[in-house]
C-alpha cells in the first residue's frame, strides 16, 4: 500500500468515525493492520523455507532426529552405569569386609598359637575373596563401552548443532564461568580446570587461613 | 582420642558412607552413626552425643556447607570438629568452608591416609584447646 492509498483510506475511516459508523471504523482498521504486517509475514516464511531447503541439503534434519531419537536410550544407558558401578562397588565392599574378618581373625590365632587348619581355611576364603574382588571389575568394561557409545552421541550432536547454528548465524559462545554457588563436581575429566584445587592446593590455602 | 569417640557420617552414596565407616574401623573408631544429607543428620546432632562430623557437600536436600552453618551456628553443636569430605575442589569452595568454620576439608578421591592424616590433624587441636 502506497502513500496516497494510505492517506485514501484514513480519510474513509475518518468520515466514518465521524459518522459513528464502528463496524466499519473495525474492519477498516483491521485491513490496515494486516496490510502493514503481510511483508514482514512473507519475509519470515521465506527465510524459513530456505532454512529448511538449506537444512535439507546439508541433511541436517534427518541427522538432528536421528540424535533425539538416540537420546532416550543413551539417557537409560547411563543410568545403568550408574548401577554397575553401584553393584560393583558393593560387591566389592562386602568382599572387602569378610576378608577383613578373616584377617582379624588370623592376628588373634597369631597371638594365640596357631591353629594350622584354621589357618589353612582362612587362607582358602581369603583366595576365594580375591578372585571374586578380580571378577567383580568386570564393570569398567561393560561401563566404559557404554559411555564409548553415548560420547560418540554426544560427539554427532555437538556437530549437529554448530552446523544448525552456523546456519542460524549464531556465534558459539566461550564456556561461560559457573554461576555464584553452582557445583561444579569432580574435576576430573572437567575441561576448565581454573580455580581447581588438589589436597595439596587445599592444604595450603587452608593453612594460610589458619586451619 | 578416646576410641569410642561417636562419629556421625553424612553422605548421599551409600557407597561412600560405607567407605568412610570402613576406614574409620580401621583407625579403630567403630561408633559410627550415618545420615544421607544435611537435612536427616540435624536431628541425630539435636540428640545429642555425636563427637565428630564427617561430611559431603553435594547432597540433595541440605547440603554440607548449610549444616556445617547450622552446626557452627547452634551454640549446642559450635564447636563440634566437621570434616569435609567433597569432590567439590574450587578454590573459592575451599575458602567458603574455611570462614564457615570448617575444621579439615579433604578433596574426593582420597586416601586412608590422608584421612587419617587429617583426623589425627583435627584431634591434635582439639587436645591442644582441650
Amino acid at each position: 500500500m502506497n502513500h496516497a492509498e494510505l492517506a485514501q483510506r484514513l480519510e474513509q475511516l475518518h468520515l466514518a468515525a465521524s459518522a459513528q459508523c464502528w463496524p466499519e471504523v473495525e474492519r477498516g482498521m483491521q485491513e490496515l493492520e494486516e496490510a502493514r504486517c503481510r511483508p514482514f509475514a512473507q519475509a519470515v516464511r521465506r527465510m524459513a523455507m530456505d532454512l529448511q531447503a538449506e537444512m535439507q541439503a546439508l541433511q541436517l534434519d534427518s541427522r538432528l532426529a536421528r540424535v533425539a531419537a538416540e537420546i532416550p536410550d543413551a539417557r537409560s544407558r547411563l543410568d545403568a552405569v550408574i548401577q554397575l558401578t553401584e553393584d560393583a562397588a558393593t560387591q566389592t565392599l562386602d568382599l572387602v569386609e569378610d576378608s577383613r574378618n578373616y584377617v582379624m581373625r588370623l592376628q588373634e590365632l597369631v597371638g594365640q598359637g596357631a591353629n594350622w587348619q584354621e589357618v589353612g581355611a582362612i587362607a582358602a576364603a581369603l583366595r576365594r575373596n580375591l578372585t571374586e574382588l578380580s571378577a567383580a571389575q568386570a564393570y569398567q568394561d561393560l561401563s566404559g563401552q557404554i559411555i564409548r557409545r553415548v560420547i560418540g552421541l554426544v560427539g554427532t550432536m555437538e556437530q549437529t548443532l554448530g552446523e544448525l547454528m552456523n546456519l542460524a548465524g549464531i556465534e558459539p559462545l566461550e564456556s561461560e564461568a559457573p554461576a555464584k554457588g553452582e557445583l561444579m563436581g569432580p574435576v576430573a575429566g572437567r575441561q576448565d580446570k581454573h580455580n581447581a584445587a588438589s589436597q595439596a592446593d587445599a592444604d595450603d590455602l587452608l593453612s594460610d587461613l589458619g586451619l | 582420642m578416646d576410641k569410642n569417640t561417636k562419629f556421625l557420617v553424612v553422605d548421599d552414596f551409600p557407597t561412600m558412607r560405607r567407605i568412610v565407616k570402613n576406614l574409620l574401623a580401621d583407625l579403630g573408631y567403630n561408633n559410627v552413626v550415618e545420615a544421607d544429607d544435611g537435612n536427616t543428620a540435624l536431628p541425630i546432632l539435636k540428640a545429642g552425643g555425636i563427637q565428630f562430623v564427617v561430611t559431603d557437600w553435594n547432597m540433595p536436600g541440605m547440603t554440607g556447607i548449610e549444616l556445617l552453618k547450622a552446626i557452627r551456628s547452634e551454640p549446642s553443636t559450635a564447636s563440634l570438629p566437621v570434616l569435609m569430605v567433597t569432590a567439590e575442589a574450587n578454590k573459592e569452595q575451599i575458602v567458603e568452608a574455611a570462614q564457615a568454620g570448617v575444621s579439615g576439608y579433604i578433596i574426593k578421591p582420597f586416601t586412608a591416609e590422608t584421612l587419617k592424616e587429617k583426623l589425627d590433624r583435627i584431634i591434635q587441636r582439639l587436645q591442644a584447646a582441650a
